[in-house]
């Protein structure tokens, strides 16, 4: 292979990154549109973080970032992936999470298609046969516990409104993110809710689900409030189908 | 050693597909209601590079109405980094998912040692970068099993290290490689402007079989450069070097790429229409 060549598109992309490299005329063009086009792809991916932040504050947040994570990517829509990350070591805690939220409706946005399960196809299943169940759970799904009140500040800025002031919350909230249809949605869930979720979606079986429902003295209070949950997240689209 | 001529695509196969547009996320739901008069899109391949949700939703549905060409920007075929495999893999799924026109990318590099820049960035013009890049159109085409079309940038660097002109690469690379060309009048125009060139002398170096398609833009002057910005309207000096092009390659399929302050449909549709009028004469004079 082409040592030159390769010695050559080093040395310029080092000067695009401002860490060193050769000056050739017409380079700075390239350096400023580099910085320019992934601070935009970061705000698509963020708005309501910008938007919350200011565009100055947020300018240079992605400066920041983009320094520490250059995309390594062939697609841009990745650029912002270790976002919530980065602010999880470098930024205040809301934002951080302001960061997560964000992402996680993203990944909802264009994950696979799927259908919900059909309620008919449950009833149809003997009792018996229930405790083995195994269901799947939505490509896109997130289940976030988070520590402030971040959801409610997006919300607020997305409808263009003035957003509450952040609140840190002495225990930390479930929220789940996901999307049904064409639309993404989320919602707060109790604790118990949010463990039955999980253990669903890592392939439990249904018995086990419910043996594992902390609160609930009999087995049977279990089963009731769990079929109370199914019926939601299958009206919801977040339950799509029964595993093998 | 004189190695025979790969054969060339025959110029009578040429297809053309007629007037086209960039199909963008704003007029998704414009399109389906109004179903307007574009014979084909053309799509960022990227944008659907992924597994649902609404892009994948939209292009199915407007697939079915128009045909369509895939435009990618990640290929990278001048790096000299390794070829993506994942790239190409999902590229080719999107393939057999459209059934597209024709395939096309830059003839750039966008980044090196496992950074990507993101950004379409020209290559010296030497011999060495030239036998690079064949072989590597050669994989991809093999890897595809189509041939590709490659763009010609626009650019504002300049390479002390080259030896030959950007149109003398750009021929050099689709002759050996056996690939096709997608010419973009408004890149040519700004590169001639931003380092001094006849824009005329590079159309007269490209071989007319190989030019399967054509982008039109706008761009931006400040007087200093010329930067090809894709947030206007195509300018005046353009729409005259297209004349020129349609009258020296004939009926190439073209579309009008807008990326940023994209107007409503209706407007693009306008400058299509100014494509028509100035080719379409131009075409039935030939023939």
């Amino acid at each position: 292979m082409s040592t030159g060549l390769a010695t050559l598109q080093a040395d310029v992309q080092a000067a695009i990154l401002g860490q060193g490299g050769t000056a050739l005329p017409g380079l700075d063009i390239y350096r400023s549109a580099y910085r320019l086009r992934l601070t935009e792809a970061l705000a698509a991916d963020y708005p309501v973080l910008r938007r919350w932040l200011g565009g100055a504050r947020f300018d240079e947040l992605a400066r920041d970032y983009l320094e520490a994570h250059p995309s390594r990517h062939f697609s841009i829509r990745w650029f912002g992936r270790a976002l919530p990350e980065y602010l999880e070591r470098q930024g205040p805690l809301e934002w951080a999470e302001m960061a997560r939220f964000e992402w996680a409706l993203s990944l909802a946005f264009d994950c696979a298609d799927s259908k919900p399960l059909a309620p008919e196809t449950l009833a149809g299943i003997p009792p018996q046969d229930w405790p083995r169940l195994r269901f799947t759970v939505c490509p896109g799904f997130s289940l976030l516990r988070l520590r402030t009140s971040v959801p409610h500040v997006w919300k607020a800025l997305q409808a263009g409104e003035d957003p509450p002031r952040c609140r840190v919350l002495s225990t930390p909230t479930a929220w789940m993110v996901w999307r049904q249809g064409l639309r993404q949605f989320f919602r707060s869930l109790s604790e118990a809710e949010a463990e039955c979720l999980v253990r669903l979606e890592s392939g439990a079986a249904f018995g086990e689900v419910c043996a594992g429902l902390s609160g609930c003295d009999l087995p049977t209070d279990a089963a009731r409030q769990i079929a109370l949950w199914l019926r939601r997240w299958l009206k919801d689209g977040v339950v799509t189908g029964l595993r093998g | 050693m004189v190695e025979p001529m790969a054969a060339g695509p025959d110029l009578s196969k040429r297809p053309f597909p007629g007037f086209g547009l960039g199909l963008r996320k704003e007029h998704y739901e414009a399109v389906l209601t109004e179903r307007p008069a574009v014979d084909w899109f053309e799509i960022l391949s990227e944008n659907y590079l992924v597994d649902g949700g609404k892009p994948l939703h939209y292009l199915d549905r407007i697939r079915r109405d128009y045909p369509m060409a895939m435009h990618g920007v990640s290929l990278s075929i001048g790096s000299t980094d390794p070829l993506d495999r994942r790239y190409l893999e999902r590229l080719k799924r999107l393939i057999d998912r459209l059934q597209p026109l024709w395939v096309s990318d830059h003839l750039c590099w966008t980044g090196a040692g496992g950074v990507n820049l993101h950004d379409l960035l020209p290559l010296p013009y030497t011999g060495e970068a030239l036998s690079h890049v064949v072989s590597r159109v050669e994989q991809v085409q093999d890897f595809l099993g189509r041939r590709i079309l490659l763009e010609n940038v626009s650019s504002y660097m300049h390479y002390p290290h080259s030896e030959m002109p950007e149109w003398a690469f750009l021929a050099g690379v689709a002759e050996k490689a056996d690939c096709l060309i997608l010419l973009d009048i408004n890149n040519i125009y700004v590169s001639a402007r931003n380092h001094g060139f006849d824009p005329v002398a590079y159309l007269r170096a490209i071989p007319p079989e190989r030019v399967w398609q054509f982008h039109l833009a706008g761009h931006t002057d400040d007087g200093e450069w010329v930067i090809d910005t894709h947030d206007h309207p195509v300018r005046m000096e353009v729409w005259d070097l297209y004349r020129e092009a349609a009258g020296r390659f004939g009926p190439v399929a073209t579309m009008i790429e807008r990326d940023d302050r994209i107007p409503p449909l209706a407007d693009l549709l306008c400058e299509l229409e100014q494509a028509r009028r100035i080719a379409l004469p131009l075409w039935k004079e030939a023939a």
